[in-house]
């Protein structure tokens, strides 16, 4: 799709990560290192999350920004820079879980290390972990880190993609929608689905972070 | 407003509202309704506190601890070493696109020759090339018959009176 002068120039004016990549465009090595500096966590957070491994999401982000370099002489502003840039993450992060599932290396939903008697799935580890066999008590940081992640993983990957992109990158439907290759309403019902699939997961430690 | 026929999942309809609602994402016409239908009805009220309270879980997510200097450098190196092996990989391509050029210049000169010599070769061995030359005979060969002294017409072949020319020592 050909992208008119006009929403180039809207982009270039709006976004100041756009301006950024236009540097890189005309082989500014520095603006280059200015911009993986501003998204290389965000987009390793976004992968660790997707692939749930995070030497792998590492190298992943690393690819991402390779990619980013390589098509810098064709770049040309279509959207904000983080939309294009995700998209990018998006389809980085698919074709990692197609090469894992062929290869079957690596359980691609599990990140946590699982001793011998936890449960595979992460809802029946959640599931396990509320099951009331321990007294109340409250979670510390990593122990809700760990809980809320595993929530995140009971999450298909295009429901997970949508959230993180939407809680953490603070997108929009349509940015959601554009990043993804979807329709604005299939994002809503999309993100609609997760929002009430992370409720079920987490309902055992809404209550103030406790434990039940 | 969702459409009910679209979503008969009365539940559905109402996550969606209120996940669009959480997000920011309705009109304000719909903002409105949902808030209005939020300070009326418990139920939709308690539905938006838990759906948004699990959404606020999600800080509790671990945030990537990167070695930033270390990332770009290791990114840059890599970026580097392959922007490195495509020029090598071009300058094969064009060295062996520059081989294929000269091989196929050599062939076509070599195809040309050979062309050159085939279509001499025919013109010189043409059938009607022996007429053409005696042509100066066949039109006298009349005349010619009426001598009957073999020596008379090899001094005429060789004054060049069969080939039209005269020579040097007449």
């Amino acid at each position: 799709m050909s992208i008119s002068e006009s929403t180039a120039r809207r982009y270039e004016l709006q976004d100041p990560d756009v301006r950024l990549m236009l540097l890189v465009r005309d082989d500014d090595a520095a603006a280059f290192e200015e911009l993986m500096l501003r998204y290389q966590r965000r987009v390793v957070t976004v992968l660790e999350h997707l692939v749930s491994k995070r030497d792998l999401a590492e190298d992943l982000a690393q690819e991402v920004f390779m990619r980013v370099y390589r098509s810098r002489k064709t770049y040309v502003p279509g959207s904000r820079f983080s939309t294009w840039l995700f998209t990018i993450v998006n389809n980085v992060a698919s074709n990692a879980r197609r090469s894992l599932a062929r290869r079957k290396e690596v359980q691609v939903t599990s990140s946590v290390e699982q001793s011998g008697s936890q449960p595979a799935n992460p809802m029946e580890r959640i599931a396990t972990a509320a099951s009331g066999l321990m007294p109340t008590r409250q979670l510390d940081k990593s122990e809700m880190g760990s809980i809320v992640r595993q929530a995140v993983e009971s999450l298909n990957e295009r429901q997970r993609m949508a959230v993180l992109l939407s809680k953490f990158e603070e997108m929009s439907y349509a940015d959601i929608a554009e990043t993804m290759g979807m329709s604005v309403q299939a994002i809503k019902s999309l993100l609609s689905r997760a929002r009430a699939n992370l409720k079920e997961a987490l309902q055992p430690y809404l209550q103030e972070g406790t434990v039940p | 407003m969702t459409d009910p026929i679209a979503h008969p999942d009365a539940k559905t309809e109402m996550d969606e509202l209120l996940a669009a609602y959480l997000d920011n994402e309705l009109s304000e016409t719909e903002r409105s309704l949902v808030e209005t239908r939020l300070a009326e009805d418990d139920n939709f009220r308690g539905r938006l506190d838990e759906l948004d309270r699990a959404w606020d879980m999600l800080d509790a997510l671990p945030k990537a601890d990167l070695d930033d200097e270390k990332f770009v450098r290791t990114t840059v190196e890599m970026i580097t070493v392959a922007a490195s092996q495509e020029i090598q990989q071009y300058e094969q391509q064009r060295k062996r696109t520059a081989t294929v050029r000269q091989a196929g210049i050599a062939l076509g000169i070599v195809a040309l020759v050979g062309m050159g010599f085939v279509l001499t070769q025919w013109r010189l061995s043409r059938p009607d090339r022996v007429l053409v030359e005696s042509l100066p005979v066949i039109e006298n060969v009349d005349e010619l018959e009426r001598v009957d002294n073999i020596e008379f017409l090899e001094a005429l072949r060789k004054e060049g009176l069969f080939t039209g020319e005269t020579s040097d020592e007449s």
